[in-house]
């Protein structure tokens, strides 16, 4: 049997980047392939077409989850409204009494709650119907669901922030149009991320389906 | 909106057997005892004559597992294989059942056929 190793890098995102990653089985067979005289073009090949069928299974599995987040993201816009009447000012008193870098800290968590609020109230939404279609509760793992929501949407708005501020200006009336709605996809985007990452994780198993032992 | 929810949720959920999830069952039945991933894929790389992601046959052989037409055990780990265990599929009695009822089916729409109508469209070809 020859021992030679395989890319180490494919190996890596083989193990790391299939979200099912627990099924060892698959890598030990490509291994094996491997060292039976396959070349490393045939090891990176087997690699990449693993993870895409493993996140394209995924995205089959969690379809209604996406579609639920796509529907309620739309609604974002009418969310944020809702600052505008009702506005950090009314709840801390004058915010310009407050420092820097408390002011902008301030500003920042009170648009994060905003913005958990709208999620959560579409999680409440969604599980409201998956019980009442499936009979089943979705909560799993809230903690994690949470979690990994608030980081989702702190990239995206991050992501959201820098184009941004490198979004050209338009020049004419039909650019003008079409910046408008590219910012309302833009602006919907975090929202989209944020829904969508809580109740991938709120729906999905804490562990994966063990293959008995012979 | 409820059984919108359930409607999208069954979606592509099929009960007759694809021609690779055929293909992968028979490969099954060939190799009994010895049938796990990289077999299995070497299997059907001979028999279609092009290459076959392990992958996919995982995918395949868990949709099947899923459907209670084969079941699945690990093996003991081996240094070979970088101490990872083999995963050998074994076919059920109803996998069994589907693929004689898929090959009655197949074979019965194949003597519809006559032989001149096949000649002349590999002509055309």
């Amino acid at each position: 049997m020859n021992h030679r190793e395989p890319p180490a890098l494919a190996t890596w995102m083989l193990d790391h980047l299939r979200s099912r990653g627990t099924d060892e089985a698959l890598s030990g067979d490509l291994l094996e392939a491997f060292r039976t005289g396959r070349s490393a073009g045939w090891y990176w090949y087997q690699v990449i077409v693993a993870i895409a069928i493993a996140w394209g299974r995924n995205v089959w599995r969690y379809r209604v989850t996406l579609f639920f987040a796509a529907v309620w993201s739309v609604f974002s816009p009418a969310w944020l409204l809702l600052p505008v009447h009702f506005s950090l000012d009314s709840l801390v008193g004058d915010t310009s009494q407050i420092p820097w870098p408390w002011s902008f800290i301030c500003a920042i968590v009170f648009g994060m709650v905003i913005a958990m609020l709208f999620i959560w109230l579409g999680v409440a939404v969604y599980s409201t119907l998956h019980l009442l279609a499936f009979g089943k509760c979705l909560f799993r793992s809230v903690w994690k669901g949470f979690l990994w929501g608030l980081v989702a949407y702190a990239l995206a708005q991050a992501c959201k922030f820098a184009i941004s501020i490198h979004y050209p200006q338009p020049a004419s009336n039909a650019e003008h149009w079409g910046s408008l709605t590219m910012l309302g996809v833009i602006l919907r985007f975090p929202y989209f991320t944020g829904t969508a990452t809580t109740l991938w994780f709120l729906a999905s198993r804490d562990k994966p389906e063990q293959v008995r032992a012979a | 909106m409820c059984y919108f929810f359930a409607i999208i949720e069954l979606m592509g959920t099929r009960s007759y057997l694809g021609e690779f999830e055929l293909m992968l069952l028979l490969a099954v039945i060939h190799l009994g005892e010895e049938a796990y991933g990289v077999p299995v894929a070497r299997e059907l790389e001979k028999h279609r004559g092009r290459i076959v992601s392990v992958g996919s046959v995982y995918a395949a052989l868990e949709r099947l597992e899923a459907k209670g037409l084969i079941t699945s055990s690990l093996g003991d780990s081996t240094p070979e294989r970088g101490g990872k265990a083999k995963r050998y599929f074994r076919i059920t009695k109803e996998g069994l059942r589907q693929v004689h009822e898929t090959r009655r089916v197949l074979t019965r729409l194949w003597r519809t056929i006559p032989d001149f109508k096949l000649e002349f469209h590999l002509e055309e070809r």
